[in-house]
Formats: structure tokens, sequence, C-alpha cells
């Protein structure tokens, strides 16, 4: 389940629940149904995600992939530590922005 | 050792993972918690997926050892097993969705092995910080 706002070129979606496991699939198939076609940037509130697992990673890259295609950029935001850290370790802030709560 | 043994589909772990992290390992550290727990989901969604395929009719053995300063576990699944040497040696692209589980199990886990088959993960966890019991 997403939250969804959308102010001028960005919009902004926040998941409601950890991304982990069917969450994930859920979470890209939630974003797959945005239209996203006025959009530059799509930011990711983490705010209320405690827990990501590979899956939900996979999600997150899968989104980066498909935005990146079409010219446009992802950024996380508000990420609880520990997520950071993983997100981190994993290397994803090579490729995309990803900003601690 | 404690063990459960369990039907190859993905709620089933969500049910474990919960119990066990909300029961047995209650008194953790918020980092302990978040490690274990991200350690507990990948091995056995790995199992699920991967090794059963989610094909309900397989059975996946989850053993487990609570100790003082670490928590041991296997994972064992009823598949085929998988070339696991080939994908030691293999990080990810950036442009890759899926295959981190190994990097997780190297950053996160005191210490990891699979069986010869690759069908049966071992990880030993050490506790970051003291448990509230």
């Amino acid at each position: 389940m997403l939250d969804v706002q959308k102010h001028g070129s960005t919009t902004t979606i926040k998941p409601l629940k950890d991304l982990v496991s069917q969450e994930s699939t859920g979470f890209l198939s939630a974003v797959k149904g945005l239209d996203l076609s006025m959009s530059k940037t799509l930011v990711v509130d983490f705010c209320q995600v405690t827990l990501i697992d590979s899956m939900g990673l996979g999600a997150l890259i899968a989104t980066y992939n498909t935005l990146k295609a079409q010219g446009q950029s992802i950024k996380v935001i508000k990420i609880h530590p520990e997520v950071f850290g993983l997100m981190k370790n994993m290397g994803l802030d090579r490729h995309f922005d990803i900003l601690p709560l | 050792m404690k063990y459960l043994v369990f039907p190859a589909q993905l709620p089933s772990v969500e049910r474990i993972c919960e119990d066990l992290l909300n029961s047995l390992l209650s008194g953790l550290s918020k980092k302990d918690r978040f490690n274990l727990s991200l350690l507990l989901r990948e091995s056995l969604n790995n199992a699920v997926l991967h090794g059963c395929r989610c094909d309900p009719r397989k059975f996946i053995t989850f053993s487990y050892e609570d100790r003082e300063e670490t928590f041991w576990f296997q994972v064992e699944d009823q598949g085929p097993g998988f070339n696991w040497r080939l994908q030691k040696t293999r990080a990810p692209s950036i442009d890759q969705s899926d295959g981190r589980g190994f990097s997780i199990f190297l950053h996160y886990s005191q210490s990891f092995h699979y069986n010869e088959k690759g069908n049966c993960l071992e990880i030993l966890y050490r506790f970051h910080d003291p448990r509230r019991n």
C-alpha cells in the first residue's frame, strides 16, 4: 500500500509497510500503476519502512531501472538507520540518492 | 536444538520470522533484531523461492539454537540445490534486481556455509549488543 502525493514535477510515494517478501511485489505493482509521465523525480519516503530484504531492494532497483530508461530519477528519503546501512552496504547509494531519517 | 518443518510458501516464512522475533528473541537490540530478521528472511525466502520454487508439496526444515552470544540456524529445502560456488564469486551489478542474498549473508552473519548439494544453508549470527531478558 502506498501514499501518493504530486507536487509539480515531483511525485512522492510513501510505502506504509516494511518492504519485505510479498510486500515488495505489491510495491512494484503499485508503482507501475502510477502515472509518472509528468514527473521528473520519484521520491520514495521510507519513514515507515523499518525492514527491507533483498526482494525489497530488488523492487527499488527495478523501479530505478525503469525510471532511468525514461530519463527520470529516483530518490529515497527518511531512511531508518539500519535500512540505510543495508542500502549502503549493497551499494545503492552509488547509483541514486539515499538520505537518512 | 529446536526445529520446525513447514511447506514451501512465503506466508509461512512471514509467520515463522514474526513468531521467532516476537517471542524467543524479544530482548534484542534494534540492530540485532534487524540483522537477524534480515538473515532469517533471506535464507528462508531463498529456500521457498529458489530451492522449492514455491511448491507447497515440498517442505523446508528450519533448525535453530539460541545461545547466549550467538544464534545458529540451518535451513534445508527439498529442492535440487544449486552451484553456490559460482554464486559466491559473482557480485550483482546495480541493474540486477536479484542476487543480493549472498552479499547479505557476507555482511551480516558471523559465518555461513552451504552443504555440497546447495540445498542446506547454515548461518551463525553473533549478537552485537547484550540481550535484555
